[in-house]
C-alpha cells in the first residue's frame, strides 16, 4: 500500500458501513417507473417518445446528442410524458417482459466521440449527478495525465462502491482502462479508504488476474470529505488545488467508481445506465442494505422493500452529513442518489449564539473561515460574504459537525451562495440590459440627427429656388417695363 | 524683491499645473449618477415617471425624486439607494406600482399581425420581426418591463414569471 499526503481540515468520522452481501440484492419489478429528466448543471432531456409509445428496455426515451440521454429501465409503454421544470419525468408502464434492446460487440475507445457518452446517459455517480460527457469534453481540452477513480465513500453508512467492488471489479477495470485509454491518461489510479480492506483485496487480486499495467491501486486516511474531488486530489498529489482551480487544470480527471463501472458496461455491449446501487439504511431501516435499483423507482418501493413500517419516517437522499431531505414522498431514484435514508428525527436541541470559537475554521478543508461567513449571511452582507470567499465552499458540512453551538452553517452557506449566484445572474442581466439601452439611444439619437439634416438639407434647396426664382422674377418684371417704356413713354407717366 | 518675483514665479508655475491637471483628470458627468445607475435594476420599464433607469438617476442625483419610485428594484433597491444617498428608507411609492418576481413578455405569435409597434416600445430591442411578419420575443433580453403591452392593437402579449437562475 501507498500512504498517500493527507489534505488540510476534515473531520475523523466513523464509517459505519453497510454490510456487502453476495449476490447483490435486487429489487423486485415495480409496475411504474418514472424516469427524472433532469441532470444536475441545468440541462434538462428533451423527450423523445410519447404517450403510448411501446418501449423496450435501455431504449433511449429522452435527450441525446447536446443533451445527456434517459433511458427506459424496463420495456413497457409510456403512461405520461411531464416537462414541468422541477419534476420533469417520463413514466414507464411496465409490461412484466424485460424485453432488452439488443446488445452490440465491444467498441474501442478511439471509435467512440463525446456525443456517444452523452446518448449512453452517464452522469457522476457520486452523488454530484454532474454530467459525464462533459467532464471529458473538458479533460479533451485539457489532456490529462493521471485518471483518478474515486471509490472513497466518506460519508458514513454509504456502501455503494464496496458492494460494486465485491459484484463487478472485472468490469470496473476494463471500464477504468477503457477511460484511461479515452482520456489519454498515462496511469490510472483507483482510490480507495485505509479501512475497506475486503476492497483492496478483491480489486488487487482482480487487477493480478487481468493484463492492465497502467492501472495501479492507492489509499487515503479515513478522513471526511476525503472522497470530495478537490480533497482527493489533495491527497494524491501533496498539493492543494488553489480556489478556482479545478483537477482538470493539474492534469488530473476524477471520475466515480460507479460511473467508471457504468461505463465499462456500456463500452462492452451498448447497455446504457438504467440502474444504480443504492445503500437504504437509517434508523427506521430494520434491514440495511445496498441494492440495485432501476433509475426510475419509486423510493416509496424501496422503503416498502427494506420492511420500514414507521408511519412518521423522514427520508433523506444521501448521507448523514450531506444528505437532503426528501421533500416529495413520490420521489424517484435518480442517477445520482446514491444514499436513501429513513430516519426517525430525534429532537435536535436549539442552535445558540456563535461564541467564535474557531473549530469551524480548523474543520474547514477549504481554509474558509466558517464563522465570518456566517456572520456576514447574519446580515444578508452577500459582498461581504464573496469576500470571505464563500463561492469556495464545498458545502461538506465539517463545519456543522464541529459546531458546539449546533449552528446549521452548511444550510446557511447552501442558501447564501445560491442567493450569491442569483444576485450575479441579475446584475449580469442588468448589465446586458443597460448596454442595450444604450444602443438604442445611441441608435435613435443617430436616426433623429440624420433626419433632422435631411430636412435642413430640403429647406435649403427649396430657399435656393425661392431666390432663383425671385431674381427671374425680378428681371422678368425690369425688361417688362423696359420694353413698355422703349414702346409708350407717355403712357409711363399715366401710371 | 526677487523673492517676490520668485515666489509670484512658483504661483503661477503652480496655478498652470493645477489647471492642466484639472483639464486632463477632469471627470465626464456626475460621478453620483453612476452609482446610481449601477443600483438600479435596467429594466428600463419608466414606471418611475423617467424615460429609463439613467434619466431616473439623473434625477435622484440632482434630488429632484424620491428612491421609493423604482419597483422592480424592490424595498432591497430602496435599501441600497438610501444608504447610498444618505436618505430614510421608505415603503416604495404604490403608485408607480408593485414589487413583483420578474416577469418575461411572450408574443402569441398565431394572433400577432406584424404591426411592429411593440418593436418600436421595447426599450431593450428585445423584439424581432418586420412589417406584417410575425414578431418574437428574445426571452433572454427581455426585461419585463411592459412597455410592449399598450401599443399592441390586438392584444397578443402576455407576460409570464420568468424561470429563475439555474442552479
Amino acid at each position: 500500500m501507498k500512504e498517500t499526503s493527507v489534505f488540510s481540515g476534515g473531520v475523523r468520522l466513523e464509517p459505519n458501513k453497510v454490510a456487502t452481501q453476495l449476490p447483490t440484492p435486487q429489487l423486485p419489478p415495480q409496475p411504474l417507473y418514472a424516469v427524472p429528466l433532469n441532470t444536475r448543471g441545468g440541462q434538462f432531456a428533451e423527450p423523445r417518445v410519447q404517450v403510448g409509445d411501446a418501449v423496450l428496455g435501455g431504449q433511449l426515451i429522452a435527450g441525446a446528442r447536446s443533451k445527456v440521454g434517459a433511458h427506459s429501465p424496463v420495456s413497457g409503454l409510456v403512461k405520461s410524458v411531464q416537462t414541468e421544470n422541477n419534476k420533469a419525468c417520463i413514466v414507464i408502464e411496465a409490461d412484466g417482459l424485460q424485453q432488452k434492446i439488443p446488445a452490440r460487440p465491444p467498441v474501442h475507445p478511439a471509435s467512440v466521440s463525446i456525443d456517444d457518452l452523452r446518448e449512453a446517459g452517464l452522469t457522476g455517480m457520486g452523488g454530484a449527478g454532474f454530467p459525464t460527457a462533459d467532464k471529458l469534453q473538458a479533460a479533451g481540452l485539457n489532456k490529462p495525465k493521471m485518471l483518478l477513480i474515486n471509490a472513497v465513500e466518506c460519508e458514513p453508512l454509504i456502501s455503494c462502491d464496496a458492494q460494486l467492488i465485491a459484484e463487478d471489479a472485472k468490469t470496473i477495470l476494463f471500464g477504468a482502462d477503457w477511460l484511461r485509454q479515452f482520456s489519454g491518461a498515462y496511469h490510472c489510479q483507483i482510490v480507495l479508504e485505509d479501512h475497506s480492506v475486503d476492497s483492496h483485496k478483491i480489486l488487487t487480486t482482480a487487477l493480478s488476474d487481468s493484463d492492465f499495467d497502467a492501472i495501479s491501486i492507492s489509499t487515503v486516511p479515513t478522513r471526511y470529505p476525503a472522497g470530495s474531488e478537490r480533497q482527493l486530489v489533495h491527497a494524491i498529489t501533496g498539493t492543494a488545488l488553489l480556489p478556482g482551480e479545478r483537477p482538470l487544470d493539474k492534469g488530473v480527471l476524477v471520475q466515480n467508481i460507479g460511473t467508471v463501472h457504468a461505463l465499462g458496461h456500456w463500452a462492452q455491449d451498448g447497455t446504457p445506465l438504467t440502474k444504480r446501487l443504492v445503500t437504504v439504511a437509517g434508523n427506521a431501516c430494520p434491514t440495511p442494505q445496498t441494492l440495485w435499483c432501476p433509475i426510475g423507482t419509486p423510493v416509496a418501493a424501496l422503503v416498502e422493500y427494506v420492511g420500514a413500517t414507521e408511519k412518521n419516517v423522514d427520508l433523506f437522499q444521501g448521507g448523514p452529513v450531506m444528505g437532503q431531505p426528501l421533500s416529495d414522498a413520490t420521489a424517484a431514484v435518480s442517477k445520482h442518489m446514491q444514499c436513501l435514508r429513513i430516519e426517525i428525527e430525534a429532537k435536535k436541541p436549539e442552535a445558540i449564539a456563535c461564541i467564535r470559537c474557531g473549530d469551524c475554521a480548523e474543520a474547514c478543508p477549504e481554509h474558509l473561515l466558517p464563522q465570518q461567513l456566517h456572520w456576514q449571511l447574519q446580515g444578508d452582507n452577500l459582498p461581504g460574504a464573496q469576500a470571505e470567499r464563500l463561492p469556495d465552499c464545498i458545502l461538506c458540512g465539517c463545519c456543522d459537525l464541529v459546531c458546539p453551538s449546533l449552528i446549521p452553517l452548511s444550510k446557511q452557506f447552501a442558501a447564501g451562495k445560491s442567493a450569491l449566484r442569483l444576485r450575479q445572474h441579475t446584475e449580469l442581466r442588468a448589465a446586458k440590459a443597460k448596454t442595450r439601452f444604450d444602443a438604442r439611444e445611441l441608435r435613435l439619437e443617430e436616426k433623429e440627427r440624420e433626419r433632422q439634416e435631411r430636412m435642413k438639407k430640403r429647406k435649403a434647396g427649396t430657399a435656393k429656388t425661392d431666390k432663383q426664382k425671385a431674381v427671374a422674377e425680378a428681371m422678368a418684371r425690369a425688361r417688362a417695363k423696359r420694353a413698355e417704356k422703349a414702346g409708350t413713354s407717355k403712357g409711363d407717366k399715366d401710371e | 524683491m526677487i523673492a517676490a518675483l520668485c515666489f509670484a514665479l512658483l504661483c503661477a508655475l503652480a496655478g498652470f499645473l493645477l489647471w492642466m491637471a484639472s483639464r486632463r483628470f477632469a471627470v465626464k458627468g456626475n460621478p453620483l449618477v453612476d452609482e446610481i445607475d449601477a443600483i438600479l435594476p435596467q429594466t428600463q420599464c419608466a414606471q418611475c415617471n423617467y424615460p429609463g433607469c439613467r434619466p431616473y438617476a439623473e434625477a435622484l442625483a440632482n434630488g429632484e425624486a424620491e428612491i421609493n419610485q423604482c419597483p422592480p428594484g424592490g424595498e432591497s433597491g430602496v435599501r441600497a439607494l438610501a444608504e447610498l444617498l444618505g436618505r430614510e428608507v421608505i415603503p416604495l411609492n404604490v403608485e408607480h406600482g408593485e414589487a413583483k418576481v420578474p416577469h418575461l413578455a411572450i408574443i402569441d405569435e398565431a394572433v400577432c399581425i406584424g404591426c411592429t409597434k411593440c418593436i418600436q416600445a421595447c426599450p431593450v430591442d428585445a423584439i424581432l420581426g418586420a412589417a406584417k411578419l410575425m414578431h418574437t420575443v428574445i426571452a433572454d433580453e427581455c426585461t419585463g418591463c411592459e412597455l410592449c403591452l399598450p401599443p399592441c392593437p390586438v392584444d397578443c402579449i402576455e407576460m409570464v414569471p420568468a424561470t429563475g437562475v439555474q442552479p
